[in-house]
């Protein structure tokens, strides 16, 4: 997929978002309400064309932040702008309109079909709702081809198509009205890997076809480095590290982001495995200073007599960085050329 | 927990508050005669009539009856605690008709609640277990015929077969357990029977659903790759996961027959709340409805709470807050 | 590959399990063969539907042996567990031989504490105290990677994170000391940090115990990583069977390279994915012949009649029509593209 080089606007700038979820327990009023701080003061931008990863594990706001920019979720802080425009303070009914430039592609095509609606109904929905005039039948039967489902099961239901067909159904519902960001939330993670490569392959091609531009969230590092031109690592719903996918994949600055590529299976050339201890820490109750600091490696090896280096304990690292290669951490894995300057901090 | 139980105890006199407004308006707003002339003898003067009014209390405005009603309940009155007024129709204190007719209705749902629950769930998982089997079509038709079945119907025909009839069991009526344990039970083994039968009939179908749908959890895989034995399976795993909604629901049902086996009640004379709720409403006599239903809505409220209660604490995952 | 040297735990031959359904007979796994050796490593790759999943629960009679026909031969310990009576089943299960499944949350019973149903596991099969049974069961929670095993004891499942669960699970399965582990899955449910640490457990289990492990997954880097040998199921069959090392290097069935070369690559910056065309057939009405014809791109003339058996004269087998050399070529030519050269 093309990253067009050019100094061009970005299509959609997200700026401090925030969502935290609170829970009050008490009718009286006693007793505290639990903050679920799911996603913190997160900044990005997609540029028109492009395909940004958003990767990360369970858990770390990647969905959550998909879900704020569709507006599917109200942010609890910080600005998504589109095109120029803050969608994020727009009314609902002014928001209208826009709804068409932004469609989601979502994880479980079975879960998000209606079975009691045909495939033509569902895939012809965006029409009616927007008012689109014209010949629907007709429309849905192109994007259905286009999409690789045969044009004549438009009476068909949902549950009889397979996993990948309904994902296809997916993908046409959300390209019916010719979007222009397309928010893709998992959306090969619930397939069989030969089927995860059709629709891979689908969404390369009808990204080149209707110049979309894609976020795409999934916890899989490999298909996240297959389809992006750039890619942010989430933790605890801070983006830690945001770089183009090469240089990220090929040369990760922040400890967490080259933990998580050391664990992927089935890697060729030997790359030294970092084990994280322990479990993520739980977003009701996020650890101070960095977010990442009780389990990184890298303050491990740092560490002295008190534990990590106090600034990780205290003090939350900014995301900086040149606008090309960004790492939110107090000691970046720079200039530790290669594999092996960084293996000597794996606690194995 | 303190806190929780304390919150849903405030509820629970917010409840009952709004149960004594209901009842209140129904009966001033319904026009169904004045109480006073229906109490106040048989060719009763003006002054006999407001005689009575005075000593019913019914000269006053309504909302200080009703203030004064609630008030009673909530501290007592002169005959003590809860205080529920005084009986149009037979001059007694309500609490009195309540004190004697209250064991009645609990020994009958006791007993009751017993019956259903081992026919119910022993029923459930037996056909849940020979799932399609003729066991299992068998339980379900008599789980149809338990539902559909009516009391009084059902009532009767016991009566005429193993009383009239056959002469095993006695009659109608009621003996308290502390007179003699055997008529006790005696007299109420049919009552027991008919009213846990519809019942039994609804555990025993939901029984059967639940264990099914638990028998198809990963965990129930688990407990069989572990090699337990199936019966082990069944009857800890699969039962266990399978009960904690039935208890819950058994709490309601128990407070529900407080005030409502009126039907099995009255076919066997038994005099129970039920039966003085019905003589209440007949003779318009205000106090005893109030009275009845003031406990009916008490059990129904506290069986509730118990039961949530119960499954906090049955289920680890749910957290009373 | 190390073979006849180790004691051979488990030999499975032509296993077949046909479910009868109302639409017909689910032929989910049809014939099968295999052996596994103590110490050892064994996965079983393929996609939902080709069985995998299926043939380990037989071998633990975990599927309903009166509604499925099940046929063929699973030699455990010089007997056919397919003949044992439910009770003699019984005593090998979560005894001699242990599974462990994807979902770890769903498998623990969400009503009893994790430790409770450890501790039942031992007394399904040894008559020991509660008192002792609770000490041995802190012991291998704590062996297994649970901080504060003690205290974490009486926690309920709920209470353990995912990776916790697992490492539950697993402590479940090794309690009573097996000879063999089947995970089913056992880290897709998993986060990949979370999955890299369950899956060092498992051989570090393998290792210390010298126990025989079967690993099902569809994850072919897992198999890479963790693996000696591997069969590649599709439709109930195994299409390719070897030690891991050839088949990563020179695969041999169509459907095989089909899944290599589907997978995108962590290491490869962009390739085409060669998806595999179509979907997986119907288990009721399988293509005739080979079961992967209507889908491969080498299907010639006659792959539709007959069925192809796995090669009886290679150490690495592959069942195919296409000739042995022909493979070879074609697998050397699809390597040599610009594209896949970077593996």
């Amino acid at each position: 997929m093309t990253s067009k080089l050019m100094r061009d606007e970005p299509l959609l700038s997200v700026e401090g978002l925030t969502k935290h979820f609170t829970t009050s327990a008490s009718v009286l009023g006693r007793k505290g309400t639990t903050t679920v701080r799911a996603v913190e003061d997160v900044s990005f931008e997609v540029r028109a064309g492009e395909t940004l990863g958003l990767v990360g594990e369970s858990g770390c706001g990647k969905s959550t932040t998909a879900r704020l920019i569709v507006r599917l979720l109200e942010a609890t802080a910080g600005r998504v702008v589109f095109d120029g425009i803050d969608i994020s303070s727009l009314s609902r009914r002014a928001f209208r309109p826009l709804r068409r430039d932004i469609q989601m592609i979502f994880q479980d095509p079975y879960g998000s079909l209606n079975p009691r609606h045909t495939v033509g109904q569902i895939v012809g929905a965006p029409f009616a709702i927007q008012g689109t005039r014209g010949d629907k039948k007709g429309n849905v039967g192109e994007l259905m081809a286009r999409v690789g489902l045969n044009p004549e099961h438009y009476n068909r239901y949902p549950h009889e198509f397979s996993g990948g067909q309904r994902q296809r159904i997916g993908v046409a519902r959300a390209l019916a009205l010719r979007p222009r960001l397309v928010v893709c939330d998992e959306p090969v993670s619930a397939l069989d890997v030969s089927i995860q490569a059709q629709i891979i392959n689908l969404l390369s091609e009808l990204q080149a076809d209707f110049e979309l531009t894609y976020l795409f969230i999934s916890h899989d590092l490999s298909v996240v480095r297959h389809v992006s031109d750039r890619v942010a690592v989430m933790y605890l719903g801070h983006i830690v590290e945001l770089a183009d996918a090469a240089d990220l994949y090929g040369d990760p600055h922040h400890p967490y982001t080259e933990a998580l590529l050391s664990a992927v299976p089935g890697q060729a050339h030997e790359r030294e495995r970092i084990v994280l201890r322990g479990d993520v820490p739980s977003p009701t109750d996020p650890p101070a200073g960095c977010p990442f600091h009780p389990r990184c490696p890298r303050a491990q090896a740092l560490a002295g007599a008190d534990g990590a280096p106090e600034r990780c304990q205290t003090e939350r690292p900014p995301l900086v960085g040149d606008g090309v290669r960004n790492v939110a951490c107090w000691y970046p894995l720079v200039g530790e050329s290669g594999q092996a300057g960084r293996a000597t901090t794996a606690s194995r | 927990m303190a806190h929780y139980i304390v919150r849903r105890l405030v509820w629970v006199a917010v409840v009952l508050l709004a149960v004594t407004l209901i009842v209140y308006a129904i009966f001033f707003l319904l026009p169904a005669g004045d109480p006073a002339v229906r109490h106040a003898g048989k060719i009763p003067s003006e002054e006999n009539i407001a005689e009575v009014r005075a000593q019913f209390g019914l000269d006053q405005p309504v909302y200080v009856q009703y203030g004064k009603f609630v008030k009673n309940f909530f501290v007592g009155d002169e005959y003590g605690w809860p205080g529920l007024g005084f009986s149009y129709e037979t001059r007694t204190p309500v609490r009195d008709k309540v004190i004697t007719a209250a064991p009645r209705t609990l020994s009958l749902i006791a007993g009751a609640v017993v019956i259903w629950l081992i026919a119910g769930v022993g029923i459930g998982v037996l056909s849940a277990v020979k799932r399609h089997s003729w066991l299992d079509r068998l339980a379900m038709g008599f789980a149809l015929f338990g539902v559909s079945a009516p009391v009084f119907w059902l009532g009767l025909i016991l009566l005429y077969v193993f009383w009239e009839k056959l002469g095993w069991l006695p009659g109608t009526g009621y003996v308290p357990i502390s007179e003699s344990p055997v008529d006790w039970f005696l007299h109420l083994i049919m009552p027991w029977s008919v009213l846990a039968l519809a019942f039994a009939a609804v555990y025993a179908r939901m029984t059967r659903g639940n264990l099914l749908e638990t028998m198809g959890e990963d965990y129930i895989r688990t407990a069989r790759a572990k090699g337990l034995s199936e019966r082990r399976v069944v009857l800890k795993h699969g039962l266990r996961a399978s009960l904690t909604p039935i208890i819950t629901l058994l709490g309601i049902d128990m407070a529900i027959l407080v005030g409502g086996a009126v039907i099995t009640e009255s076919v066997f004379n038994i005099q129970g709340l039920g039966h003085i709720a019905l003589t209440g409403v007949n003779a318009q006599d205000l106090p005893v409805t109030m009275g009845v239903i003031m406990i009916g809505a008490c059990a129904v409220v506290i069986m509730g709470l118990l039961a949530d209660i119960a499954y906090a604490y049955l289920d680890p995952r749910v957290k009373l807050a | 590959m190390p073979e006849t040297s180790t004691a051979r735990l488990l030999e499975v031959s032509d296993l077949a399990v046909h479910l009868p359904t109302r639409d017909g007979v689910v032929k989910a796994v049809d014939g099968i063969s295999y052996t596994l050796n103590a110490g050892e490593t064994l996965g079983i790759v393929g996609e939902s539907g080709s069985g995998k999943s299926v043939s380990c629960l037989t071998v633990l009679g975990l599927i309903n042996r009166d509604s499925a026909q099940i046929s063929g031969r699973v030699i455990y310990d010089g007997s056919d567990l397919l003949e044992a009576t439910e009770s003699e089943l019984r005593m090998v299960r979560g005894n001699e031989i242990s599974m462990i499944f994807q979902d770890p949350f769903a498998g623990l019973h969400p009503l009893f504490s994790v430790g409770d149903q450890l501790v039942e596991a031992i007394r399904a099969h040894e008559d020991v105290k509660k008192r002792v049974a609770r000490e041995r069961v802190v012991e291998l929670l704590h062996e297994v990677g649970i901080p504060q095993a003690a205290e974490r004891f009486s926690s309920y499942p709920h209470e353990y994170s995912g990776g916790m669960q697992q490492r539950a699970m697993i402590a479940m399965a090794l309690i009573n000391n097996p000879r063999i582990l089947i995970a089913d899955e056992p880290t897709t449910a998993l986060d990949v940090t979370v999955q890299a640490q369950i899956l060092e457990l498992i051989e570090k289990i393998k290792e210390e115990l010298s126990i025989g492990v079967i690993l099902v997954t569809h994850d072919l880097g897992v198999v890479r990583d963790v693996t000696q040998n591997v069969l590649v199921m599709y439709a109930g069959r195994i299409v390719e069977h070897g030690s891991t090392a050839a088949v990563f290097a020179e695969p041999k069935h169509p459907y095989t390279w089909g899944l290599m070369e589907s997978i995108p690559l962590l290491e490869v910056e962009t390739r085409d994915l060669r998806a595999i065309d179509g979907a997986p057939p119907s288990l009721i009405h399988l293509p005739t012949g080979c079961a992967f014809h209507p889908r491969c791109t080498q299907a010639f003339e006659g792959c539709d009649k007959a069925r192809p058996e796995l090669d009886q004269t290679e150490h690495h087998q592959a069942a195919c029509h296409l000739a042995r050399t022909d493979r070879d070529r074609i697998w050397q030519e699809r390597r040599r593209r610009p594209a896949d050269a970077s593996r």
